[in-house]
């Protein structure tokens, strides 16, 4: 038998970013033909395109996509032609076994074992477990969701299962959201793959704005934050000043809000061209006024997946306060560790799960309410809300970001005593306000007037100066080293 | 597709077509700006541009008159002073000298053989000697690890016949292929990180030394997953054999030159041997008499006293019987050793006596 590593190698081969020239070169051949193709063929085109796509990182993963779809292919079609109840439960418990077996194996076996021999060897128990050191496969985390929503869905009986294989295997794989979401939900995508795509006007110039501010994100706020986190998460903590630990919060939380928000919107934008119509997987997440409002901007295909099948699975808040907060703490630790197989993943999603619980509690004390009612503050309030809510996300972000617990605690103890601003730090804060600033601006025109396309309804000279300003961006300000999508390792 | 979707796209695209037309303009002043104003924006520029004049001069010169050409990055320029070299020269071999340098910033070998092959490879204009000087482990600049900057390439140094040539040795993923050809279009695209400098320099305050901080803690983090992959580089000199090939090819006598740096570095076996093998001596200028850590301000380069010092020692060097640049026996390689070459031991620091 093969060893697991030939199978599937250590080697981190580059996958195809969507900011290449090589996607730029795919997306033309592919949309060049596509034009000229039945509803059929377009089905047929897309999800050949989407195996070469996905093939191109490494053609070996491409059989742990084919083992996900047909598994729940013909489960959903078992659990879809059975009333017994045993038989579907049973149906249902192989689809689970298979995503979430995929995902313990690749993702989490490797951490989980560690820890097991780290603490058993701590209690003086010798005890080695053997290792499989394998890459994480690109996009798992959000492929298997997506096929595992499907067949709860079918099992709820609220979507029938799909007869043909092909057009479910588009769904499964379809390449502008393959390998990081948005996680689509089977009542939108799948009925959009079985009908003839249907254009609008709006389409064109709703796909390019889609794609000009992905990218902007992406390229220009990501990638450039990405060169000072790297600094600052990379110098030891006794060379750090309180404001560079700070810097390194703060760029971080716009590194990966344009890396992960960027990459949705490109993906957006290339399905919109493609005649598809794909979720909203951001909303403005910093201006959020509390921790629930947060997760209904921020990664919203995510938490709408934790909601349906997890939190609301579990009971939801439906049996009494306690065990209302008992479920959010569950989704948000497990909303965790699927980000990722660290103490530090862990940690983010406690500390969400905490603020989700403690904000529930002050909600439901009347004088909080009442303070909130006097409109005459409300905008103020609004503002300091806001603020609030940034900088306890930030918080989040540097469990979510730190090498370790031991790091995060030092720059955390750092930020609070040592009000020192080095010169470094003053140049970064410039940086994080050229990058950066613009973003915020133009997000905050946006939550003013409650429309994430309002760009799309003012006038063409205002859309041509955002537009040439992110084209003068994007030709003089990419970063000298280009970056992956972080989220890619999810 | 059908005649409605058809429609429908193209009446979408012609809703955006005043916008993407707007943004075309806007592309298209700075690219006309940047060709008008683009000397301004750094010296380098300057330098380059000078290359065509540089190579001039070398046709007006006497057939008599021995050509030494230079060429480097700022090392050079900072380091030679080319008349006085001339100069000692002249006096100490009684014969006509003329010396000139061409030197780009943050150059190498990549940038170094398709300028001399654009601007030098000439009947009129081929230097005599053509003097390369380099630094780094393993081979620095003379390697093929030296990093290849498709933009530049595009824009100054190659021209369209030399894209064949480019593509299949030294521009060779789409990614850079993209960027040299683009780079060979606009003059914006080409200079984009001279742009990026400038106005970040002018908008945030100690931008400089916050980039070279990153820089340098990036370059650290390079090295630590290098050793974590114990991937031990074996540097390689297949550009540097084309430039050889290039300058026998033109009969020109190629000239290395270690130069001197404030840190230690070694060189490379395997360019001692490219370098035995074809009999081009090798100056070792690491350790100089009289050059010592404190003569480099700013870290890299020599100030005025050392490069005078350094001028000096490369006139002595070049005027050697060793080096024997008026020698043009066909059998010269039997005749050319390598000039003050001895591997240093690494414990010892080069400056650590002066």
């Amino acid at each position: 038998m093969l060893p697991a590593y030939l199978l599937f190698p250590l080697r981190r081969p580059i996958p195809m970013l969507f900011n290449s020239w090589i996607f730029v070169v795919f997306f033309l051949v592919v949309f060049g033909l596509y034009r000229h193709l039945s509803h059929c063929g377009q089905n047929r085109l897309l999800l050949v395109a989407s195996y070469a796509f996905y093939g191109y990182w490494d053609w070996r993963f491409l059989s742990l996509i084919f083992l996900s779809t047909v598994v729940d292919y013909a489960v959903a079609n078992g659990i879809d032609a059975s009333n017994v109840v045993w038989r579907r439960k049973s149906l249902l418990a192989i689809s689970m076994v298979t995503n979430l077996g995929l995902l313990g194996i690749f993702k989490y076996y490797g951490f989980f074992a560690s820890e097991c021999v780290s603490l058993l060897n701590s209690l003086g128990v010798s005890a080695s477990l053997p290792s499989l050191q394998v890459v994480l496969p690109v996009g798992i985390s959000f492929y298997t969701f997506q096929t595992m929503s499907y067949t709860i869905d079918v099992y709820r009986r609220e979507i029938p299962a799909e007869r043909n294989l092909l057009d479910f295997m588009l769904f499964v794989s379809f390449f502008p959201q393959l390998v990081a979401g948005p996680v689509e939900r089977t009542k939108k995508l799948l009925p959009q793959i079985l009908n003839p795509r249907v254009y609008t006007p709006a389409a064109f110039s709703e796909g390019l704005y889609h794609i000009v501010i992905g990218l902007f994100k992406k390229v220009i706020v990501a990638d450039n934050m990405a060169q000072i986190v790297n600094t600052i998460f990379a110098t030891s903590t006794t060379e750090l000043t309180g404001a560079e630990c700070l810097l390194g919060v703060y760029a971080f939380a716009f590194q990966i809000y344009g890396d992960f928000s960027g990459y949705s919107s490109m993906a957006q934008g290339i399905a919109r061209w493609l005649g598809f119509d794909l979720m909203t997987n951001f909303q403005m997440p910093y201006f959020a006024v509390s921790p629930s409002d947060f997760w209904r901007r921020w990664h919203i295909s995510l938490s709408q997946w934790l909601r349906d099948y997890l939190y609301i699975s579990l009971g939801g808040n439906r049996f009494g306060k306690w065990i209302t907060y008992r479920n959010l703490l569950l989704t948000m630790l497990l909303g965790g560790l699927w980000h990722g197989a660290g103490w530090t993943f862990i940690a983010w999603g406690s500390f969400h799960g905490v603020v989700l619980v403690l904000s529930r509690i002050l909600q439901r004390r009347p004088d909080i309410k009442a303070v909130g009612n006097r409109s005459r503050f409300s905008g103020l309030r609004t503002i300091a809300s806001q603020l609030v809510m940034f900088h306890l996300v930030c918080v989040g972000w540097l469990l979510f970001r730190a090498e370790n617990m031991w790091q995060a605690g030092d720059m955390l103890r750092l930020i609070a005593t040592d009000s020192s601003i080095s010169s470094f730090a003053m140049a970064g804060f410039g940086l994080l306000a050229f990058f950066a600033g613009p973003l915020i601006l133009f997000e905050f025109w946006l939550e003013k007037r409650g429309n994430l396309l309002q760009l799309l309804d003012s006038h063409w000279l205002v859309r041509g100066a955002v537009y040439s300003y992110c084209a003068l961006m994007l030709l003089f300000f990419t970063s000298p080293v280009k970056h992956d999508f972080i989220y890619f390792q999810f | 597709m059908t005649s409605s979707t058809s429609s429908s796209e193209a009446s979408g695209i012609r809703r955006e077509l005043p916008v993407l037309l707007m943004v075309a303009c806007v592309l298209l002043v700075t690219e006309s700006a940047m060709r008008l104003m683009g000397t301004r924006l750094s010296r380098d520029l300057v330098q380059i541009q000078a290359i065509p004049a540089i190579a001039e001069e070398l046709v007006g010169h006497s057939p008599q008159q021995v050509k030494i050409l230079f060429m480097g990055n700022s090392l050079i320029r900072e380091g030679v002073v080319a008349p006085l070299i001339e100069e000692q020269l002249c006096r100490t071999l009684h014969g006509p000298i003329s010396v000139r340098r061409v030197t780009t910033d943050a150059t190498g070998i990549p940038e170094w053989y398709y300028a001399f092959k654009q601007f030098f490879a000439d009947a009129a204009c081929v230097p005599d000697i053509l003097i390369l000087g380099f630094e780094g482990d393993g081979g620095g600049h003379l390697s093929d690890q030296r990093q290849v900057f498709p933009n530049r390439l595009g824009q100054h140094f190659c021209q369209l016949a030399d894209v064949p040539e480019a593509f299949e040795y030294d521009v060779k993923s789409l990614d850079q292929r993209v960027d040299f050809l683009a780079a060979s279009m606009s003059c914006a695209y080409a200079n984009r990180d001279r742009i990026q400098k400038r106005v970040l320099d002018l908008m945030i305050p100690d931008y400089q030394s916050a980039a070279r901080h990153m820089n340098a803690m990036m370059a650290n983090s390079d090295k630590g997953l290098h050793k974590q992959a114990e991937t031990e580089v074996v540097p390689e000199f297949h550009r540097l054999s084309r430039m050889i090939a290039l300058a026998e090819e033109n009969k020109v006598r190629l000239i290395f030159v270690a130069m001197p740096v404030p840190r230690q570095y070694s060189v490379d076996p395997a360019l001692v041997h490219v370098a035995s093998v074809h009999g081009i001596p090798l100056i070792d200028g690491r350790a100089v008499p009289g050059i010592s850590a404190d003569m480099f301000p700013d870290g890299y380069h020599m100030n005025q006293s050392a490069a005078t010092t350094f001028s000096d020692f490369l006139a002595e060097q070049l005027a050697s019987s060793e080096v024997a640049i008026f020698d043009s026996a066909p059998d010269r390689k039997s005749k050319i050793r390598l000039v003050g070459y001895e591997e240093p031991s690494q414990e010892s620091n080069q400056f650590s006596d002066k």
